[in-house]
């Protein structure tokens, strides 16, 4: 291969370069296992661990898998569009918010998106050292393990999409097999009807109820920027779509329970509410499994950290084309990098979070109405390329009011409804469909209105 | 134009041509499917206040 056909695939598998049906390299299983990979990470656990504050175990099940099936089977939809044509979203939303109004959108969900993975890195600092306790040795600098953690897993990112299917094919197994031990061991150290019957000490609610289907919504929808980068490079519509569903859906709200499982456990057992995983699995689990388990939750961070640095350095691509995959990989492992030696990310987590999560039903929404209801499935790929000549999208100097406005407005539409910050409802008739629910459905709304007034391009 | 332009030029026109073979459809069993799953998962969601 001469080095203009390496630059050629390079730039249709780690760039913007749509992949044609002969280049597909993705069938349903290798999909899923990498989107699993993604999904699975100590977050996971932490979110459990988070849903056993407000409900009992059988609405947090209800919650983890149909609460999150359901949002990820709708949101996730467009992604038929990214196996069709072999492209990004962000490509076909440059129609919807203009080439500028992409470039805006997306940096501003990279700003609020990626300290998750100075999160990650700070969960594996974590497990590392309880690993290290458990084994009776020194403990280690947690900047220095999340540092680790970013540039081992950007590393994997960097080599390309072979090492990183590479990895998840052997992680994701393994993973799950833990994963599967691990519910039985978190079952077997205390009667299964203390985990059956579990409902919180504080007692529940029907607000509660509905703050738990939002963390559910809220968890799952935070992929969307990234959601097409898997399913781009798939055989088949039908396996790119389920390929994402089912890898969060099942895989990632499978450890999600097994979070809940290991916190209603260990709050059994020490009387403690722990969400650490790596402190129950020590508690809970013999010797052996819970020396295995950490290791492999501890890698799980850094396989999250691996599709994450790829998926989120393809989608700039969408927005600074002249500049490399690799030193986007650099320069969001610089922007973790500088997060983790802060220290202080998880202590502001819930604030990034609560903001970002504001961005994504908006945005999603806006995909969702454009693809099925405003341009039909059908686009004009030239001006979406902006090839001589054809610039279409251009809008007002390069945004799509229209666009933008419905952006914004579901933003201050869920911040309308409920204040997450100080866990508010203002409008309780509203916080039935959830904020981010609500904000989704208003949102497509409004779009579909105000692009039926005036010109479509 | 360099050769990754001629190149994205050359797709783009073979993707908007008649005789491209697309990857297989999502058909309509695909969406009746899907949108079983939506409203089995709104039914256990809503009804999962109950409990």
């Amino acid at each position: 291969m001469n080095n203009t056909e390496q630059e050629i695939v390079r730039e249709t598998q780690l760039g913007t370069m749509p992949v044609m049906t002969n280049e597909r390299m993705y069938g349903f299983l290798d999909a899923v296992l990498i989107l699993s990979g993604y999904c699975i990470a100590t977050w996971s656990y932490t979110q459990g661990a988070y849903l056993t504050t407000l409900v009992g175990f059988k609405q947090l099940l209800i919650g983890a898998f149909f609460g999150a099936i359901l949002m990820l089977a709708i949101y996730q939809l467009p992604v038929i569009l990214s196996v069709r044509y072999g492209i990004d979203i962000w490509v076909w939303l440059r129609a919807a918010l203009g080439y500028k109004g992409v470039v805006a959108v997306s940096i501003a969900v990279i700003l609020v998106n990626y300290p998750w993975y100075a999160v990650s890195a700070d969960m594996f600092a974590s497990s590392m050292n309880t690993l290290a306790g458990v084994l009776h040795l020194p403990q280690m600098p947690v900047r220095a393990l999340s540092l680790f953690c970013v540039i081992f897993g950007s590393w994997v990112a960097y080599k390309g999409l072979k090492a990183i299917t590479q990895a998840t094919r052997i992680l994701v197994p393994l993973l799950l097999l833990v994963g599967v031990f691990v519910f039985i061991a978190g079952f077997m150290s205390v009667p299964a009807d203390v985990i059956v019957n579990y409902r919180p000490a504080e007692g529940t609610d029907i607000t509660k109820y509905i703050i738990s289907i939002e963390a559910n919504f809220a968890f799952v929808i935070t992929l969307v920027g990234g959601m097409a980068e898997i399913p781009r490079l798939s055989k088949t519509e039908k396996g790119g779509f389920w390929a994402g569903v089912l890898g969060q859906g099942l895989a990632g709200s499978f450890f999600v329970v097994l979070g809940a499982v290991m916190a209603i456990a260990t709050q059994y057992t020490t009387g403690v509410a722990e969400s650490d995983p790596t402190v129950m699995l020590a508690t809970l689990s013999a010797p052996v499994l819970a020396l295995c388990s950490l290791l492999l939750v501890a890698f799980a961070n850094i396989g999250t950290q691996a599709v994450g640095a790829y998926l989120y350095a393809v989608m700039l691509k969408s927005s600074f084309k002249r500049i490399s995959y690799r030193k986007l990989v650099v320069i969001l492992a610089v922007y973790v990098g500088i997060l983790c030696i802060w220290g202080r990310i998880t202590e502001y987590f819930g604030s990034f979070l609560t903001i970002g999560a504001c961005v994504y039903a908006p945005l999603a929404a806006v995909l969702f109405t454009d693809f099925f209801f405003i341009r039909k499935q059908k686009i004009s790929l030239k001006d979406a390329y902006m090839l001589d000549g054809h610039n279409a999208y251009e809008y007002t100097k390069g945004f799509n009011l229209k666009g933008i406005a419905c952006i914004i407005f579901g933003c201050i539409i869920s911040l309308v409804i409920y204040d997450p910050i100080n866990s508010i409802v203002h409008i309780p008739a509203l916080f039935y469909f959830t904020p981010t629910g609500f904000s989704f459905l208003s949102t497509c709304v409004l779009y579909y209105v105000l692009n039926k007034v005036g010109k479509k391009r | 134009m360099n050769e990754i332009e001629k190149e994205l030029k050359n797709r783009i026109e073979q993707l908007e041509s008649k005789n491209y073979v697309f990857p297989k459809r999502f058909d309509k069993n695909d969406y009746i499917i899907t949108f079983i799953v939506v409203i089995v998962c709104i039914a256990f969601v809503v009804g999962g206040a109950f409990l």
